[in-house]
């Protein structure tokens, strides 16, 4: 009878329940959605002319997900264009550079590449913000949090808005 | 099937199916700011059961549950024991008391099954189990599982719970299922929490403090380093003794006092290289306090004790475990790993307040009764391979176990030996070991995205047996991105324990009809006196597994898996009755041998463990980003001893050894978990059942009621980086009822221990508590 008693509030407010749901999300989707929430947050990456946001992703992890998630989108008032490349040889006029898990070495090489591009560069690598990446994705305590780069942000010619950095980990290159 | 016609069961089921057109996903990623997407928490991933990394565990060819960190925290509670106790059904970890070293390390199941028939890992790599072998007649009789308790829960990121054979991919003992116990990793912040409680009735207090420092390092390296104390006050729920002539009560019934100290440190130091050395090492000390019957004043004890005594059986447990390695990549995505595991378990026994009968007035009080200790180093060598459709692991492994016993003072055995817990013999002491060599592979391959099979094999010669080859065939279907169908086979072993093998434990006296030396107690498989008795050498268990589950996700909010279960165990091992010569031919044995009676491991038993996993989450977001989670686990388990092989060692009915393996631990168990947050609120509140159970006492099986009990949780958060808790664990305070139809001193409603020791929940009542938590 006690048990019932308990379970009834309980019962009732599942009864009661309305609006969105919205339990977990997937890690993927997640980190595509926030490659886009990123781009508002940074200026600088927006050649004069250009008619489209291009987000490149090297080496897509993602599968099907970028172009379902991001195409149709807007960013900075332009159309989102996503660019998918197995080498930064094919990188056109991206504003976005997204780079997949990689050995370090590697990670070097493909940082050296982009070397004072204006292009902001995100990866969820481990260590690839001190690596000289501008912004990496990791996950701790089962949430996605961010840490910046910001010198090579700077080095490059992109702002990056303060409400971004307040919520992320601000930290500097290792050499 | 009365078990469904109950309430909350109904009733949530009910409300699950109303609830689900409410359910429909939708994709409001664009509106959600980027904070939003931070707290947005990330679907649950598990790593255990395929070697192919990480994946959600709704994705999994097997049933995996996980307990997260938060979870961990919620609960309230202590120990890993007590949380997986808390959260998975068919889990049972039940609370014994006057018994032996068994009061002190907590033996655990999952369907049950044996608690040697449960690997843990900790970040995959194998734990060594405790020393400690259950003797008496308690759930786990004649096993040596792994101490659970042993590790900082602050330490903890997650714990995946494999629910399936996997001894193709582990190796020994993964036949019930594997336990992973993931650490936590990079991002941490550095914490502290003081925790506190007390039972219903007054006694039972604990006190806890755990710390964690978190010191990053570059490329996102860290060193987490935690410490936690907590200590732990008896609780005394026997009934008066009624030996006495004014009852009273005067054994200790109920938890055992425990001091424990636990500290993890784990480090992860990624190199510009690409290599990441790593060290993990865990370390627990716990000095544990139970006791044995009272005894009543009489002719044998006054001398010391006039009034009687209670003998205090105290546990010294070491327990620590280093693991260090490296990983490296050689691109392409072949990624490798080299380490080394050592790992040891140390159980010293001493008795307090006790005395040896045959030394008088001479006798010692206090006594060294010598211990038990179990080394395991395990090396290992893996190699993955990842590809868009598929992935390939091998790897080899070397692995080195050693069990032994020390001898107590003289005055702990010789003779009466110490009342309560008798020393172990010089002629016990041992120390021996084995080595084994593995090599195995692990591939799977996705076609299109609606089917993916996996296939493992694992072959493994030991240098006690022998070779053994185990393998895994492993599939989940698509026909919708909602829907999936998993099915899996696999054979599997659990190779004898070396405490199995090499525990024996035994008394001598002179016999006064005979005027000879005499021996009684547990002796080894390979001991003469054992082998003219009929042992044979120990060959490890042999099992055979099938599953097949469905996992329905119309959203991303609700899930339901429902899984059938189905494992064959044959050649399982057993510890056999006390042979004291019921034929002709073993009293003859016996007295060649001047011993009166003996018992030993044998390959006794078949058996077969069916039943059902189901398990149902869904959650909504109600108005103000109120967010309430609801979920429902329920496992059927029924475990059938097919074969009775050991008749000529086992008891003649085998009524108690058989009874237990089928009707000692409950065969359902249901957990309906409720939690709500609001602002900074966060209220948990979960209902379990706990099925119905039986204990054989003399010839005659005593049945207990299933039980409801209830929990809960009040969190708020004081501020962004403090929290304070309130709670307790069966608020309610319910206990489990009485023997029904047995009165005896010892055990019987009236007698000193008044309830079965198989209790699933115990007997101590309610736990309330409250909890301080600060981060950094």
């Amino acid at each position: 009878m006690r048990l019932r008693l308990f379970l009834m509030p309980i019962i009732m407010l599942n009864l009661l329940c309305i609006g969105q749901v919205d339990a977990y999300e997937s890690e993927d989707v997640l980190k595509v959605s926030i490659i886009a929430k990123l781009a508002k947050f940074v200026s600088g990456n927006d050649s004069a002319g250009v008619q489209s946001f291009t987000i490149a992703i090297l080496n897509n992890p993602f599968g099907g997900l970028p172009d379902r998630l991001l195409t149709g989108k807007r960013i900075h008032n332009h159309p989102v264009i996503v660019q998918h490349i197995d080498s930064l040889k094919k990188l056109g006029d991206a504003q976005i550079l997204f780079i997949p898990r990689m050995s370090p070495s590697k990670m070097q090489d493909v940082l050296l590449a982009m070397n004072k591009k204006h292009i902001l560069t995100i990866s969820d690598s481990r260590g690839f913000a001190q690596l000289g990446g501008m912004i990496q994705m990791y996950t701790a305590s089962r949430r996605l949090k961010l840490k910046i780069n910001l010198d090579v942000a700077r080095q490059a010619g992109l702002r990056i808005r303060s409400s971004l950095l307040k919520i992320a980990e601000i930290v500097k290159e290792e050499k | 099937m009365r078990l469904f016609n109950l309430f909350p069961f109904a009733a949530f089921l009910l409300m699950a199916v109303i609830a689900l057109p409410l359910a429909a996903y939708s994709n409001e990623d664009d509106q959600e700011s980027l904070e939003a997407l931070l707290q947005t928490d990330i679907e649950l991933k598990a790593e255990v059961g395929s070697r192919s990394g990480e994946k959600n565990m709704l994705d999994a060819n097997a049933p995996v549950d996980v307990i997260t960190a938060k979870q961990i925290e919620q609960s309230g509670l202590h120990s890993l024991t007590h949380v997986l106790r808390y959260y998975i059904a068919g889990f049972n970890a039940p609370e014994t008391s006057v018994a032996d070293g068994s009061d002190h390390v907590r033996a655990f199941t999952l369907r049950g099954m044996a608690p040697d028939q449960v690997l843990v890992l900790v970040n995959g790599k194998r734990l060594h189990s405790a020393a400690l072998l259950h003797v008496n007649g308690v759930i786990g009789r004649g096993s040596s599982g792994v101490d659970l308790d042993t590790i900082a829960l602050k330490a903890i990121e997650r714990v995946e719970i494999l629910r399936d054979g996997a001894a193709a991919q582990y190796g020994s003992d993964a036949i019930a299922g594997v336990i992973n116990i993931v650490l936590k990793g990079m991002g941490q912040k550095s914490s502290l929490s003081i925790n506190s409680g007390v039972r219903s009735k007054r006694d039972g207090k604990l006190i806890q403090g755990e710390g964690m420092l978190v010191v990053p390092l570059p490329y996102d390296g860290f060193i987490n380093a935690t410490l936690s104390a907590d200590r732990q006050q008896q609780t005394w729920r026997g009934g008066p003794d009624p030996r006495l002539a004014t009852p009273r009560i005067d054994t200790h019934v109920g938890i055992p006092a425990a001091t424990n100290y636990k500290a993890v440190i784990h480090t992860e130091i990624p190199l510009r290289n690409g290599l990441m050395p790593y060290v993990t090492a865990l370390g627990n000390q716990r000095d544990s306090r139970a006791s044995a019957f009272y005894r009543p004043p009489s002719v044998s004890n006054t001398m010391l004790y006039p009034n009687g005594f209670l003998p205090e059986i105290k546990a010294k447990i070491t327990d620590y475990t280093l693991m260090a390695g490296i990983k490296g990549e050689w691109g392409d995505g072949l990624s490798w790993e080299l380490s080394q595991a050592y790992g040891s378990n140390k159980f010293d026994f001493s008795v307090n307040n006790s005395m040896n009968y045959t030394l008088a007035g001479a006798s010692p009080m206090v006594f060294d009764n010598g211990g038990l200790q179990f080394i395991q180093q395990t090396t290992n060598l893996d190699f993955k391979q990842h590809r868009s459709a598929w992935d390939l692991a091998l790897g080899a492994e070397y692995r080195s176990e050693t069990y032994q016993i020390t001898a107590g003072n003289v005055a702990s055995y010789t003779g009466s030996a110490s009342q309560g817990f008798a020393g172990f013999r010089p002629e016990n002491a041992v120390r021996d070991g084995r080595t084994t060599y593995a090599l195995y592979g692990d591939a799977s391959y996705r076609f299109v995205n609606t089917l993916s099979v996996e296939a493992a094999v694992r072959s493994e010669r030991y240098s006690d047996f022998g070779m053994t080859t185990n393998m895994k065939l492993a599939a989940t279907y698509k026909p919708m991105p909602t829907l999936m169908f998993r099915t899996g086979f696999s054979t599997g072993f659990r190779a004898p324990s070396l405490s199995q093998l090499f525990y024996s434990q035994t008394s001598s006296f002179v016999d006064t009809v005979t005027n000879t030396l005499t021996t009684q107690g547990t002796f080894r498989p390979n001991d003469p006196v054992a082998i003219a008795l009929g042992a044979k050498p120990l060959n490890p268990e042999k099992s055979r597994h099938a599953s097949i589950g469905t996992v329905f996700q119309p959203s991303k909010h609700f899930s339901l898996m429902v899984d059938y279960f189905y494992t064959l165990v044959d050649d399982r091992i057993t510890l056999s009755n006390d042979l004291a010569g019921a034929t002709v031919a073993q009293a003859a044995i016996l007295t060649a041998n001047h011993v009166r009676k003996a018992r030993f491991f044998v390959n006794g038993l078949t058996t077969t463990t069916q039943g059902i996993d189901v398990r149902i989450n869904q959650a909504y977001i109600l108005a103000h980003q109120d967010k309430l989670s609801l979920g429902l686990w329920f496992n059927y388990n029924r475990n059938h001893v097919t074969k009775f092989k050991g008749a000529a060692q086992l008891h003649p009915t085998g009524l108690d050894q058989i009874d237990r393996l089928e009707n000692g631990q409950p065969k359902s168990s249901i957990k309906l978990l409720t939690q709500y947050q609001h602002n900074d609120w966060d209220l948990v509140m979960n209902f379990n059942r706990f099925g119905g159970y039986k204990q054989v006492i003399g010839n005659t099986s005593y049945a207990f009621d299933a039980k409801w009990t209830t929990d809960l949780n009040v969190t708020y958060t004081l501020s962004p980086s403090v929290r304070l808790a309130v709670g307790g664990s069966n608020i309610f305070d319910v206990t489990p009822n009485k023997w029904k139809g047995l009165s005896g001193n010892f055990y019987g409603n009236n007698g000193i221990k008044p309830y079965s020791r198989y209790s699933p929940f115990g007997y101590s009542g309610a736990y309330y508590y409250a909890r301080l938590m600060a981060d950094f």
